[in-house]
């Protein structure tokens, strides 16, 4: 009967139905209700497709692309992608230095996180319709890069006490299913026993090193307690990071480097009826990061984490089984209803509108076996943390082994101090993706907000290279070089004003508008002046990177004066001396 | 069971009560109307609606009125005069050791609040008490509705310090979540490194559900 009427992996089967009936008239009306159904389907049930053009900017160092792929869907969707979402863009605003934009998104993903029974409303819609319905919560190890990426963002603006609220958040106890290590066989051994997923697993302590290494050391910043527990955890459950967790715990460097490399795996649907999910790899390898402070060779620090093997352990992954029992019962209903849809006989016509719904009811389990294979795109497949003795401002030189061998250059870096270190955030890519020259590159192509007003240099929408926010103290800097004499700041605020420059990242309100251009610099087509987070990748892209000159629109700065020449000896007086 | 035998029934037959023919159509239309309302129920794209077991603005209210009034009512306080020689009082923001993220403008809140209600009351003149905030601080907290002005000339001075520090027990199992929340504050004189006043707030918070779900 059934190897007719349906065929076990058509998913929307009703090219299936018998040659016969297709030509009778009753299988045009059959037909019709079949596509018809099959379309509502597909309309309101597939799950929100990924956003490709967001990802490959993301994966080309195009972070601030990557954020306007995703801006819209983060600010303004509220549905089962709001956690992916806040994520993606959170994620996206820390590698391209926006803190502001990041910590917007992070902490409402960090509240949307901590929430309990999220989907518990969901689970029917779930079995009949799709796994997509559920709200996306991530497997438990994207939920750890997610606490993990929110204390980053505290560590950044050196709020030690909130980043170690945050990781603490991340060391979450695991399912162990003991004997049944694979999905495969914890869903198996489920199908034969409904409560095993309940109750046939023990919960374990997190092996989340990198989660114990953070809040160690948050905690020890802090002042709170844990701090030795944690180090003690991480060398216990990683011995080849004690001398990383010896020198966290000793406090005896002022910056500390976080560096993301690679492609984090890619979730994919197999199985029948595609009804498992697993994480396959993208980029591979556990090659050191290779870091050479000032040219003068390099050492080499091992990895920290590697996602790879987090999402392919079984611990940190969950609900296999439902997707395969709706595989199952979506089978009994497919095949039902083609029965009836498809048989001769009289009343042809009530039989097809109940085989219909038959259908219909089987065709929503069956799409719904389909797993869920929405996940966070933007992870890094490893993670290394770098502490750092510089002392003073120095060049530091980052590759991985095995990856571009361009690598990614901190010129001139800040150091914190022992009490209160600096942390850097370098999200890095692999041979998939171009490499830019910024990264690379040494040269300092634009003053701005952490370096203050090179010497003899003047705002950009002048003629300068300087992107400094407009201030008291800039306007001074400009005058002393040459630039704006007379003038006052109201009448640099007015130039910017009159260009339609905005200061500040985002400094527009724009409701309801997906790409808010007021996000991107102006050097990049965007209308906001702002120096992003300084030593941030967007950073580097911003001010290493030698822009074409600004091309002004309106008669008030087009015919603005430009440099006058410094008047005799001004230039050689000390900066103090100026008025 | 008795309606699909009649309708078996009467497949081969020549005829069948309309009242049959109609239940069908009914059952059909019935079939179509429930699988349709799965989908439109399942497809909904409503956003998640947070549950937290963090502490709330309800908590901040309750947690300062009642610090506010322990406070007042402390030996130390009511033992004092107007005309003693005035406590200046420097708020520090509050540690936070709890597995909740609190934003620094929202540290300051737990102090500056209770600052607020007890220079609302004749505390400060009846018991020469002023209270301040550092200088760098200020400007976080100054827009604070019902914020009173403090006292010219007294913030580089102070003779005491008021703190804060919560702390937060986490459960989290297949349950649901719990944090249990000790909210400590300290008063203490900066002369001689007193406790001049010490009390805490308690609050437990449970939200039920899968944690990972």
């Amino acid at each position: 009967m059934g190897g007719q009427a349906h065929h076990p992996r058509a998913d929307l089967g009703l090219t299936t139905v018998t040659p016969a009936a297709c030509h009778s008239g009753r299988s045009r009306v059959r037909s019709g209700i079949a596509a018809a159904l099959a379309g509502l389907l597909s309309i309101a049930c597939q799950s929100a497709p990924r956003n490709l053009d967001a990802i490959s900017a993301y994966y080309r160092y195009d972070f601030h692309l990557a954020r306007e792929g995703v801006r819209g869907d983060a600010r303004l969707r509220d549905d089962g992608q709001t956690i992916l979402n806040l994520h993606r863009l959170g994620a996206a605003a820390l590698a391209d230095g926006d803190l502001d934009e990041a910590e917007t998104m992070l902490r409402r993903l960090f509240e949307l996180l901590s929430t309990a029974g999220l989907n518990q409303d969901r689970t029917t819609a779930a079995v009949l319709v799709h796994e997509g319905v559920r709200i996306w919560k991530g497997e438990p190890f994207e939920q750890a890069l997610a606490y993990y990426h929110v204390s980053l963002l505290y560590m950044l603006r050196g709020d030690w006490e909130n980043a170690r609220a945050a990781i603490a958040n991340a060391l979450f106890r695991l399912t162990d299913f003991g004997e049944y290590r694979t999905k495969e066989t914890v869903a198996r051994r489920a199908a034969g026993d409904d409560t095993f997923l309940d109750r046939g697993y023990t919960a374990v302590d997190t092996d989340f090193t990198l989660g114990f290494l953070l809040l160690g050391l948050a905690a020890d910043i802090a002042g709170a307690a844990g701090a030795p527990e944690a180090f003690a955890a991480a060398r216990s459950m990683d011995p080849g990071l004690t001398d990383l967790a010896d020198t966290l715990e000793a406090r005896t460097f002022d910056t500390l480097l976080v560096v993301e490399f690679g492609k984090g795996p890619t979730k994919i649907a197999y199985g029948p009826d595609d009804a498992l999910s697993r994480f396959e790899p993208q980029d591979r390898g556990r090659g050191p990061l290779l870091v050479d402070i000032d040219d003068a060779g390099a050492r080499t620090v091992p990895t920290v984490l590697d996602v790879n093997r987090m999402a392919a352990d079984h611990r940190w992954n969950a609900f296999e089984d439902v997707r395969r029992a709706k595989s199952i019962l979506g089978d009994l209903f497919m095949t039902g209803g083609l029965i009836v849809a498809t048989a001769d006989g009289r009343r042809a016509g009530e039989r097809v509108l109940i085989g219909a719904g038959m259908v219909l009811a089987g065709l929503l389990t069956k799409s719904g076996a389909r797993a869920d294979t929405r996940y966070f795109e933007f992870a890094p497949q490893r993670v290394y943390l770098v502490p750092l003795r510089l002392g003073t401002p120095k060049d530091v030189l980052l590759r991985v082994q095995g990856g571009p061998a361009s690598g990614y250059r901190l010129p001139d870096l800040q150091p914190g101090t022992f009490s209160r270190p600096r942390v850097i955030y370098a999200r890095m890519h692999g041979h998939g993706s171009p490499q830019p020259p910024w990264l690379a590159a040494r040269s300092l192509q634009h003053g701005n907000d952490h370096t203050g007003v090179r010497p003899g240099d003047g705002p950009w929408i002048l003629g300068g290279s300087d992107l400094s926010t407009p201030s008291g103290e800039t306007l001074s800097a400009y005058q002393r070089h040459g630039w704006l004499r007379g003038a006052a700041l109201h009448d640099l605020e007015s130039m910017y004003a009159a260009e339609e420059i905005l200061i500040g990242a985002g400094a527009e309100h724009r409701p309801g508008v997906l790409r808010n251009p007021s996000f991107r610099h102006i050097v990049e087509g965007g209308t906001g002046l702002f120096t992003p987070h300084p030593d941030s990748m967007g950073y580097k892209r911003v001010m290493y990177t030698p822009h074409a000159a600004f091309r002004a629109r309106s008669p008030l700065v087009r015919n603005a004066p430009r440099r006058d020449p410094p008047p005799p000896n001004e230039e050689r007086l000390p900066e103090s001396m100026h008025p | 069971m008795i309606r699909r035998t009649g309708r078996a029934e009467a497949l081969p037959g020549a005829g069948r009560p309309a009242r049959d023919h109609a239940s069908r159509w009914r059952l059909g239309g019935l079939a179509c109307i429930l699988s349709a309302g799965a989908l439109l129920v399942g497809c909904a794209r409503g956003g998640p609606a947070p549950a937290t077991s963090f502490l709330r603005s309800v908590d901040l209210v309750d947690m300062t009125d009642r610090m506010g009034e322990s406070l007042s009512a402390s030996p130390a306080v009511a033992a004092r005069a107007a005309t003693d020689a005035p406590w200046i009082v420097s708020l520090s923001r509050l540690s936070n050791f709890t597995n909740q993220i609190i934003a620094e403008g929202e540290k300051w809140l737990y102090l500056v609040r209770l600052r607020s209600q007890l220079a609302q009351t004749d505390l400060s003149q009846e018991r020469a008490i002023a209270w301040i905030i550092p200088a760098d601080r200020w400007r976080l907290v100054h827009q604070e509705p019902g914020l009173p002005p403090e006292p010219y000339g007294v913030r580089a001075d102070p003779t005491h310090v008021l703190t804060a520090e919560f702390h937060a027990l986490t459960h989290t199992g297949a349950a649901g979540r719990s944090d249990a929340y000790l909210c400590a504050y300290h008063l203490l004189d900066l002369s001689d490194g007193r406790l001049v006043w010490e009390d805490a707030w308690e609050v437990k918070r449970t939200i039920h559900g899968r944690t990972w779900d």
